[in-house]
C-alpha cells in the first residue's frame, strides 16, 4: 500500500466510526434543525390562538408595557423584554420582570391588544427549535455535545470527499435497482455531494453562534486572565454586540415612550441603510429608575441575510442616544453566518430550499447507516454479529424512531386540544415525544430488522391522525367560503405526504428481496460514465 | 480475545482519545495566538478573536485529519501533544504583555 492509498482507508476508517458514534446525535439534529426551518408555522399548527395574519393596523407599544404593569399592581415592574410581530409571527410577546413576583411571559394580538392567554405547547419555537441546539433535559451540556457533532460532522464531510475520488461521477449517479449497499452508498452519495456547500456551510455557520461562549469558557487566554468577567466583556459582549450597560441608580423617574424612540430609530437606520428598516425587538432595564436604558434593536432584517446586527441605546428618561452600534467588518462575516444559519428573513422559496436541504442531510446520516448494516449483512439478509445488530436498533431509533416521536409530539397536541382538564400541558407533550421515542428503540432491539416495516407503518398512522385530528379540532382547510390560512395548511400537506412516504416505504420493504434485476438505461450510461472516468484516471498515472 | 488483541485494543483507544482532545488543545492554542498576534498587530480584541475563532474550526478539520491520517503510530499523536503543550505556554507567556 502506497502512501495515498493508506491516507485513504485511514480516512475511510475515521469515516466509518465517527459516523457510527455520532451518527444518531447529528440525525437529531438535522432533522430537528430541519423542522427548525418552518418552527413558526408549527407553532401556528400548535397553538390554533395565534392562527391569524399579520394585520398593517397595530396597537400602541406603550400600552401594551401599561397592561403588563397593571397585572402586578402591587410589584414594580423592572424591566422588559418586547418582541413585535412580524409576518410569520403575527403577535406581540412581552417577558416582564418585577421587582418581587416572578416574571411574566404574555402574548397579545396586535391588533385590538387582547391578551392571547397562555399557550398550551410549547410547540415549535419552544419544544423542536431547542432541540435542534441544546436537546432537552441536559440543558448546558447540550450545547457541548452539539457542538462537538458539528465539529466532527465537518471532519466527516472532508473526509467523505476524500475518500471518493469520482466526485463528478458521484453527482449523477443513482443505481437504486442495485443492491442495497450499492444502491444506499449512491444515494449516500448523491445527497453528500450535491448539497456538501449547504452542509459545510450550515455547520460552521451554526458553530459560530456560541463561539463566544467557546472563546471564553475553553480558551487559553481566558485561562491565563484568570478574570471571567474581564474575558466575557472582552470577547463576548463588548464590542462584539454593541452591549451597553449601566448599573440602576435607585432614584426614582418618569420613564419616556416607547414609540417615538422607535420611530427615531427607524430613521436613524432608514438613512444609514437606505431602506424600510423596522424594529423587532425591545428591551428596557432598570424601568422607572434614573438609569433606565432602551435597547432598540433590528434582529433580523426582513430583506437580508444578517442577523444581529442593528442595535441603539437610548437613555429611557431624557431620549440620549447611548450607543448606536454598527458592525464592523469582521463582525460583518458573522452577522452573515448566523443570518445565513438562522433564516429569519422573508423569502419563501430560499425557506423551501433550506427543507430540502436539510431533509438531504437527514437521508445522508440515514443512509450511512443503511449502508454499514447492509454491508454486513450474508447473502439471506441475516445479521447475524452482535455489532451489527447493535448498530440496526441504534439506527432504527435513531431516525425512524426520532420522526415517529416527532409525530407523535403533534398527535398528542391535538389530543390534548380536544380535553379540558386544568394541568401543563406542554410538558405532557414532552413526555409523551421522549415515551414514543424510547419505546421505539426498545422495539428496534426486539424486533430486529422488521422494526423498520414496524416503524414505517407507525409513522403512516401517526401523521394521518395528527392531520385528521387537527381538521377535527379546529377547521376543514379547504372550504370554498373562508381563504386557506396557508401555515397551517402546509403543515397538514406535509404531513399528508409524509403519511405516503412512510406507506411507500413500507411497502417497498414489505417486498422480497429482489436481485440485480432491471438494469435501466441509466444505469448503463452510469456505468459507462464510470468506466470512462476510470480509465482517464489510469492515463493521468 | 487474544492478550495482544486486547492490548492492541487499549493502544489504539489511547491513540484515539489524544488525538481527539490533541487537537482540541492545539487548536485552541493556535486560535488564541492567532487572536493575540492580529490585536498586537492593532485588529480589536473581540474581532481578532472572532477571525481567529472562526479559522479554528477550519484548523481543527486539518488537524484531525493529519493526525489519524496514519493511525497505527504513535508519532502524530506525540507530535500534536508537545505543540499543544508548546503553544500553550508560549500563550499563557505573552497573554499579559499584549493585554495589559
Amino acid at each position: 500500500m502506497n502512501e495515498k492509498q493508506q491516507f485513504r482507508a485511514s480516512m475511510r476508517w475515521l469515516h466509518k466510526w465517527i459516523g457510527l458514534i455520532l451518527g444518531a446525535l447529528l440525525f437529531t439534529v438535522f432533522w430537528m434543525g430541519t423542522l427548525s426551518v418552518f418552527d413558526k408555522e408549527i407553532d401556528q399548527w400548535m397553538q390554533p390562538e395565534i392562527r391569524f395574519n399579520l394585520s398593517s393596523k397595530q396597537i400602541d407599544v406603550d400600552s401594551i408595557v401599561e397592561k403588563i404593569k397593571a397585572m402586578k399592581p402591587d410589584d414594580k415592574l423592572s424591566s422588559l423584554l418586547i418582541y413585535l410581530p412580524s409576518k410569520r409571527k403575527p403577535y406581540i410577546e412581552v417577558n416582564g420582570r418585577f421587582k418581587t413576583s416572578k416574571i411574566i411571559n404574555e402574548r397579545f394580538h396586535p391588533e385590538t391588544g387582547e391578551s392571547l392567554g397562555k399557550s398550551n405547547s410549547r410547540a415549535g419555537s419552544g419544544f423542536i427549535y431547542p432541540m435542534h441546539y441544546r436537546l432537552q433535559g441536559i440543558q448546558g451540556l447540550g450545547y457541548w455535545f452539539i457542538a462537538f457533532a458539528t465539529l466532527f460532522m465537518m471532519v466527516l464531510l472532508v473526509t467523505g470527499v476524500v475518500i471518493h475520488r469520482k466526485i463528478f461521477a458521484d453527482f449523477f449517479t443513482f443505481r437504486k435497482h442495485k443492491k442495497l449497499p450499492r444502491a444506499t452508498l449512491d444515494l449516500h452519495n448523491i445527497t453528500g455531494t450535491i448539497f456538501l456547500p449547504f452542509h459545510f456551510l450550515i455547520c460552521l455557520s451554526g458553530l459560530t453562534i456560541f463561539a463566544g461562549w467557546y472563546i471564553s469558557l475553553t480558551s487559553s487566554i481566558t485561562q491565563s486572565i484568570n478574570n471571567k468577567d474581564r474575558t466575557v466583556e472582552l470577547f463576548y459582549a463588548a464590542d462584539d454586540y454593541g452591549y451597553y450597560k449601566r448599573p440602576a441608580s435607585e432614584i426614582p423617574a418618569e420613564m419616556l415612550k416607547l414609540a417615538p424612540l422607535i420611530a427615531q430609530a427607524e430613521k436613524i437606520w432608514a438613512n444609514r441603510y437606505g431602506e424600510n428598516a423596522s424594529v423587532d425587538r425591545i428591551d428596557v432595564n432598570h424601568y422607572g429608575d434614573k438609569n433606565a436604558y432602551i435597547e432598540i434593536r433590528r434582529h433580523f432584517p426582513s430583506n437580508r441575510t444578517e442577523a444581529h446586527s442593528d442595535s441603539i441605546n437610548f437613555d429611557g428618561i431624557n431620549g440620549e442616544i447611548l450607543k448606536d452600534f454598527v458592525a464592523s467588518p469582521i463582525r460583518k462575516i458573522r452577522t452573515w453566518l448566523e443570518g445565513f444559519h438562522q433564516i429569519q428573513f422573508d423569502h419563501w422559496p430560499i425557506r423551501w430550499l433550506y427543507f430540502i436541504a436539510g431533509l438531504s442531510g437527514c437521508i445522508l446520516i440515514a443512509t450511512g447507516f443503511v449502508y454499514w448494516i447492509s454491508n454486513r449483512t450474508d447473502e439471506k439478509g441475516h445479521r447475524e454479529l452482535l455489532n451489527v445488530r447493535l448498530v440496526e436498533a441504534l439506527s432504527i431509533g435513531s431516525i425512524t424512531g426520532c420522526i415517529a416521536a416527532t409525530a407523535s409530539l403533534f398527535v398528542v397536541n391535538r389530543l390534548i386540544a380536544m380535553s379540558d382538564a386544568n394541568f401543563d400541558r406542554s410538558e405532557l407533550e414532552i413526555k409523551v415525544f421522549f415515551c414514543v421515542w424510547l419505546f421505539t428503540f426498545v422495539h428496534a432491539v426486539i424486533r430486529k430488522s422488521s422494526a423498520w416495516l414496524d416503524q414505517c407503518w407507525l409513522i403512516a398512522a401517526l401523521c394521518l391522525s395528527a392531520v385528521l385530528l387537527n381538521w377535527f379540532t379546529t377547521a376543514f382547510p379547504f372550504t370554498l367560503t373562508s381563504k386557506v390560512f396557508w401555515p397551517v395548511t402546509g403543515v397538514d400537506l406535509v404531513l399528508i405526504l409524509s403519511t405516503f412516504i412512510a406507506i411507500k416505504c413500507a411497502l417497498r420493504l414489505k417486498q422480497p428481496k429482489q436481485v440485480e434485476s432491471k438494469e435501466g438505461v441509466n444505469s448503463e450510461i452510469n456505468a459507462a460514465l464510470i468506466n470512462f472516468l476510470d480509465n482517464t484516471e489510469k492515463k493521468d498515472k | 480475545m487474544s492478550l495482544t488483541s486486547i492490548t492492541a485494543f487499549m493502544s489504539m483507544t489511547l491513540r484515539v482519545v489524544i488525538i481527539t482532545f490533541g487537537s482540541y488543545a492545539l487548536t485552541d492554542g493556535l486560535a488564541a495566538m492567532l487572536g493575540l498576534s492580529l490585536h498586537r498587530l492593532g485588529v480589536p480584541l473581540s474581532d481578532a478573536m472572532l477571525l481567529s475563532v472562526l479559522i479554528a474550526f477550519l484548523l481543527f478539520i486539518a488537524i484531525i485529519m493529519w493526525g489519524f491520517a496514519n493511525r497505527n503510530s504513535w508519532k502524530r499523536p506525540l507530535l500534536i501533544t508537545i505543540a499543544a503543550i508548546v503553544t500553550k505556554c508560549f500563550v499563557s507567556n505573552i497573554a499579559h504583555s499584549v493585554l495589559s
